[in-house]
């Protein structure tokens, strides 16, 4: 978002969560004969009707492959696309429109790095994650690993879930290539220091990437102020269809690594003897793009800042204050990941009630969490559990729905309380 | 609560998942084999005492202690499943599932014991009949069939258990 929407944004009449709720058909729904109270908006979130219009208006009056057509409505549907393009440029404040490749999502955007930093790792370099990472973080270069020979190193988390900073200076050094840190844990909803952590990176001569698949629909992002050189984000997570994304990179590594996929679109010219690739961000779009997502994630951005980022950012605020308090006061429940600044997640284990159990409860309470290690077995080793449960929220969910899950908590431990 | 809330969590499932039984770790097995639910983390592991088998001469209970398959390729099914136990850190309905499959097959020959694993199995698998008319307590836990996400919690114990009759040597998944 712009800062020029954020000010306007800020001297509005203060949000009614109530009216927002109501830009949403699929909250308004019933499951197990309850309203669905859906808690699970850091494995996706529901889309607003503004995406869904803009979508139907792209299908009836637009749609034509993009970039190649010389009739009228490829134009629209190029001129839709890289509309999107732009909107995501300003939503990330990046410098140009060319630093921003569109993905299915956050995972392909690392796996597009990952698959391009062969030629700069060998035996001796060492990427450096943390232990809060999404498998989607760890898995792409564990396999750059494999292929080149180079080690990773992982920076420890705290008890209080808060990333051990120190550890992580010590770790990145002169055998350092990259430092690959998620911007906000998807399991435990805290906040990483991110732009101290590019700090140490550029310091060190490290390239820095950040997985910003749960920060990008709830923080405002700046990437001159961030100062990383890959930022990536996945439209479900924040209003837009699945199967869109972004990957952010700094122009001049655009240029440098060598393309991704190859096919249409990511060519100038192809003879039997060669092929000369388009300039970025083409080169790494090989194929018919997801024109409509792309659509639907710029329609979303558009949705966000309308509203006003930071004022949606929050109410989710109040809403993880509200949920820590009602939850840490049940018998035998344990919140993991207290550490501030959080984003609206709230992680736990409760004695004797495994994640599945409550879940299929709270499910038939019309209470929708995610129950598991949700993709960060890692981090689960490291606090000794299997899974957790996580109630994740958005500006349009209640504290009475937050209510209702403390109830279904009861409901568990009635039912499973002296269970093992 | 919902009616069909208590018909999965039934009395059955509760007092099997509060004192399940069976529930250790069993020194020197004859067979032996873990499960693993990569989707919720849940892990199994299954422990049998096959009498009639030559020991390996095993301390731990692992993958040592398995005997290897005949060479000739003929099953190697063991006589009788004179002892059974297991170790899970599993949700109620993989504890009761568990727990009960360890009474439903002590002391069954190897071959009733893999015919009833099969039975189980097929009845849980997506579009199953009521196939669980003799398969005894297991019958509670025929309400998961409505939860497609849950009915890996009640095959993974089965699954295991079948890994461990067959010297399966690697962990099994309900992927």
């Amino acid at each position: 978002m712009s800062s020029a929407t954020a000010r306007l944004a800020s001297v509005q009449e203060p949000l009614s969560a109530q009216a927002l709720r109501a830009d949403f058909p699929g909250l308004a729904t019933t499951v197990h004969g309850c309203p669905l109270a859906y808690l699970d908006n850091a494995a996706s979130t529901q889309r607003p009707q503004a995406v869904m219009d803009a979508l139907t208006a792209y299908e009836v009056e637009m749609h034509a492959n993009v970039h190649r057509g010389v009739h009228a409505r490829s134009d629209r549907a190029t001129a839709a696309f890289e509309g999107a393009r732009e909107r995501t440029r300003g939503w990330l404040n990046a410098a140009s429109a060319d630093e921003i490749v569109f993905t299915r999502g956050a995972t392909e955007s690392i796996n597009l790095v990952a698959r391009c930093m062969d030629g700069r790792m060998d035996a001796k370099s060492e990427i450096v994650l943390t232990g809060m990472e999404h498998h989607s973080n760890i898995v792409p270069w564990q396999q750059l690993c494999e292929r080149t020979g180079a080690k990773i190193r992982v920076a420890p988390v705290l008890d209080s879930g808060a990333l051990d900073m120190a550890a992580l200076a010590g770790l990145i050094g002169g055998r350092t290539r990259l430092v690959a840190v998620t911007h906000v844990s998807n399991a435990m909803g805290v906040i990483n220091p991110v732009a101290e952590i590019c700090e140490l990176a550029r310091r060190a001569g490290a390239t820095i990437l950040i997985d910003g698949a749960q920060a990008a629909g709830h923080i405002p992002l700046d990437m001159q102020e961030l100062g990383c050189d890959f930022y990536a984000l996945s439209g479900h997570k924040m209003y837009a269809p699945t199967g869109i994304g972004a990957l952010y990179a700094r122009k001049p590594w655009l240029d440098e690594l060598p393309p991704f996929l190859g096919g249409g679109e990511m060519i100038l010219e192809v003879r039997f003897d060669g092929a000369a690739y388009n300039d970025p961000p083409h080169k790494f779009e090989a194929g018919t793009p997801n024109i409509s997502g792309a659509v639907g994630l710029g329609a979303a951005m558009d949705y966000l800042a309308g509203h006003g980022l930071e004022r949606l950012a929050a109410l989710e605020h109040d809403l993880l204050e509200y949920a820590t308090e009602r939850l840490q006061h049940v018998p035998g429940l344990k919140i993991i990941g207290t550490a501030p600044p959080k984003s609206a997640v709230v992680s736990f284990v409760i004695d004797g009630i495994h994640p599945h159990d409550l879940g299929t409860i709270l499910d038939h309470e019309g209470v929708a969490i995610r129950a598991g290690h949700h993709c960060a077995m890692p981090l689960m080793d490291r606090f000794g559990v299997p899974g957790t449960s996580r109630a994740s929220f958005a500006f349009y969910n209640s504290q009475e729905e937050i209510d209702r899950l403390a109830a279904g908590i009861g409901t568990a431990r009635k039912l499973l309380g002296q269970a093992r | 609560m919902s009616s069909e809330l208590q018909s999965l969590y039934q009395r059955t499932v509760l007092e099997h998942c509060r004192s399940p039984r069976n529930f250790h770790a069993m020194d020197e097995p004859d067979r032996v084999a873990e499960g693993f639910n990569p989707l919720c983390g849940d892990k199994v592991t299954v422990y049998l005492r096959t009498p009639g088998e030559e020991q390996s001469g095993s301390e731990q209970p692992g993958r040592e202690g398995i005997p290897p398959s005949r060479e000739d390729g003929t099953s190697s099914l063991p006589g009788v499943i004179a002892e059974i136990s297991f170790e899970a850190a599993g949700c109620a309905i993989c504890l009761a599932s568990a727990s009960m499959m360890t009474e439903i097959l002590d002391g069954e020959t190897a071959d009733q014991a893999k015919q009833q694993a099969e039975k189980v199995l097929d009845a849980f698998e997506p579009g199953a009949g009521n196939g669980l008319g003799d398969l005894g307590e297991i019958v509670a836990l025929g309400s998961v069939r409505a939860y497609p996400s849950r009915i890996r919690c009640v095959t993974l114990p089965w699954k295991t258990f079948t890994a461990a009759l067959d010297g399966e040597p690697d962990t099994v998944s309900t992927e």
